[in-house]
């Protein structure tokens, strides 16, 4: 896991942004046990609140679990929830595309024709 | 309450060093001191021209060798009466956070008080010894150890009364003051006398020997009250 | 939320020093950090949690259910350390360890070796070690978390742990705090007291401020920085700013301060930037308020 300690994000929503990752990319999966607060914070460095509260907000998502003296485990994900999460992540990146190329004026179908080719090349 | 910790090993957690090594390393010192005032004031009198004979008989003739037993004596007393382990001190604070609290301060304490004592009589068992063996020849022999033993003791009663209304660093001014005035009085009894022993090493010692206990622990119930915490 | 320590209506009074009344408590499992200038009292607070000092009144209670602090049991569960002259100077380390091993039920000889070796104190030449009064403040420093840290404790009490280190060092203490804190999650806590967060700041997890004998501000670190706002401006809105404004200081070209949270619409009209603060500046804020207040 990165940390950046000076960065306008709080510490606490990076580490959350990562491990929503981790499990929305199946590398954590249902059942799974988060570190233990204490020995993250003893890793990254860190106050063991800052990991606390990032492991508040994963839990008030869902996506997690307290259980009461022995950690936080990561929730069973629903495929047709992930599904959607990724899909949020798709859309929200195509439209970073559109804009860059609102901005060069390149056209859709230039556009259509880059992303094909990546397509490709991203299956090779 | 805590009964596991010994007055040694409270002696021993307070100062670095068990009971039996804080009386030997002391007696040590003080029979260094007293030893080293005499092989000076021994060479000085060969320096200038007498033999080693009569060196000994002035020696034996005047207070000379008295006086250092005296000196020794009383500094090493006044030196371990600044055990006190005041807070502002170091290791004041730390002292005050372990186990037993004031009783293991005050177990500490009274094993210091016994040293004292056990050391003072160590010092003038080695002086009583060497007159004796007619190494070092006193004037007035073993009355003189055995008075400068009783007016330490002596010493160190009026001081424990001294501490309980007087903060550390003015109570070692007084203390100064009081072995000082207890040594003029030591020379004064043995020439008064003429080192006959009587009623005046006789009182003070009866005295003492209830006065120290009583005015040590008198002095610990002041403290703890006062000063303790 | 546990705590592992309650303080009820605590006060000490002095003859030119009145600390309280404090009614607060110190939150289990976490490190709090004990903030204010020289002079605000915390030193006396920590003494009187742990049995330095007397109170004039007031209860503690500790780990739920201890109130007698001249108690061993008690005693053994806390690990107390002063900055200046814990321990007399003339000792050394196996001194050190001689004495606390009587002093204390939890002391273990060997991890205290370790830790002098981890805090690099003692035994560079190999020769017997040197007394206390021949290191520097930063070594006797070590020396001494060295010896509270190799006791089995659940509360530990640090008066001024980081004034007298390097930055080296004080990085090592952080991870020590941390360390500590995960060896038994959730269970040990720690206490100590700064006027210098700055470097301290990734190893705290709740703050209570302290001036002149009572606390002004206190809650977890992340909880604060979401309750407070750092706010920077033009000179030319200073004077705007002020009454919204908790504190604030500054020079010709623009000012700085903190302002609570709810209070960033306003402030935000007088073209200002706002920022979370970090807790070296929450302190900052929160100290000169209490010290405009006076």
């Amino acid at each position: 896991m990165k940390i950046y300690q000076n960065s306008s994000e709080p510490i606490y929503k990076q580490i959350a942004a990562q491990l929503r990752e981790e499990i929305l990319t199946g590398k954590l999966r249902g059942g799974d046990p988060l570190p233990s607060i204490r020995g993250l914070a003893q890793d990254l460095k860190i106050s063991v609140i800052t990991t606390m509260k990032a492991y508040e907000e994963l839990s008030e998502e869902g996506l997690v679990t307290a259980s009461k003296g022995k950690g936080y485990f990561v929730n069973a994900q629903d495929q047709r929830m992930l599904v959607e999460q990724h899909m949020r992540q798709v859309e929200k990146n195509l439209t970073d595309a559109i804009h860059s190329a609102r901005i060069a004026g390149i056209g859709l179908e230039e556009v259509e024709n880059t992303l094909e080719m990546l397509w490709e090349i991203d299956e090779e | 309450m805590n009964n596991r910790i010994t007055l040694s090993k409270a002696m021993k957690l307070y100062n670095g060093r068990s009971m039996p090594e804080l009386i030997l390393k002391m007696s040590l010192l003080s029979m260094g001191v007293y030893a080293l005032m005499l092989a000076f004031i021994f060479l000085i009198g060969l320096a200038g021209g007498d033999d080693s004979v009569t060196v000994r008989s002035e020696m034996a003739g005047s207070l000379m060798a008295d006086s250092f037993f005296m000196i020794s004596a009383g500094l090493i007393n006044i030196i371990m009466a600044q055990m006190t382990y005041e807070k502002h001190m170091p290791g004041g604070k730390f002292f005050r956070t372990v186990k037993g609290g004031f009783d293991t301060y005050k177990k500490a304490s009274t094993a210091i008080c016994i040293s004292r004592v056990a050391i003072a009589a160590i010092i003038t068992a080695f002086a009583s010894l060497l007159h004796i063996s007619g190494i070092v020849p006193m004037k007035y022999g073993i009355v003189t150890t055995v008075t400068v033993f009783v007016l330490v003791l002596v010493a160190m009663c009026i001081c424990n009364f001294l501490s309980m209304r007087l903060s550390s660093t003015v109570s070692f001014f007084f203390a100064l003051i009081i072995y000082f005035v207890i040594g003029i009085a030591a020379v004064i009894i043995l020439e008064v006398t003429g080192g006959t022993p009587g009623i005046v090493q006789l009182v003070p010692a009866v005295t003492t020997a209830v006065l120290l206990p009583v005015s040590h622990n008198m002095l610990m119930k002041v403290y703890k009250e006062k000063r303790w915490n | 939320m546990e705590n592992a320590v309650v303080i009820n209506g605590l006060t000490k009074e002095y003859k030119d020093f009145k600390l309280g009344e404090l009614n607060t408590a110190i939150p289990r499992g976490f490190a709090t950090a004990l903030i204010g200038a020289n002079g605000a009292g915390k030193t006396t607070l920590i003494d009187i949690l742990c049995g330095v000092t007397g109170r004039t009144s007031g209860e503690t209670v500790y780990f739920g259910d201890m109130t007698d602090i001249d108690s061993d049991a008690l005693r053994n569960r806390i690990g107390y350390c002063s900055a200046a002259n814990y321990f007399p100077l003339d000792w050394k380390l196996t001194t050190i360890a001689d004495s606390m091993e009587i002093g204390f039920d939890n002391f273990d000889r060997a991890k205290f070796g370790l830790l002098c070796k981890r805090f690099k104190v003692g035994e560079k030449t190999g020769k017997k070690s040197k007394s206390l009064v021949k290191m520097s403040d930063g070594n006797r420093m070590r020396t001494y978390l060295a010896a509270v840290l190799a006791r089995d404790t659940d509360l530990l009490v640090l008066d001024e742990p980081g004034s007298s280190l390097d930055p080296l060092a004080r990085d090592m203490l952080c991870d020590m705090f941390r360390e500590y804190l995960s060896e038994r999650d959730g269970e040990r806590t720690i206490l100590f007291s700064t006027h210098n967060i700055a470097d301290m700041e990734f190893a705290t997890d709740y703050a209570i401020f302290m001036a002149e004998g009572r606390i002004v501000e206190q809650g977890f670190v992340e909880d604060l920085k979401q309750k407070y706002i750092l706010v920077h401006g033009d000179a030319e809105y200073a004077e705007k700013a002020r009454p919204f404004m908790l504190s604030q200081s500054g020079g010709r070209s623009g000012f700085e301060g903190i302002a609570l949270a709810e209070n960033a619409e306003m402030l935000s009209a007088f073209d200002t930037a706002i920022e979370t603060p970090t807790l070296q500046q929450l302190s900052i804020g929160i100290l000169r308020k209490a010290e405009e207040d006076e």
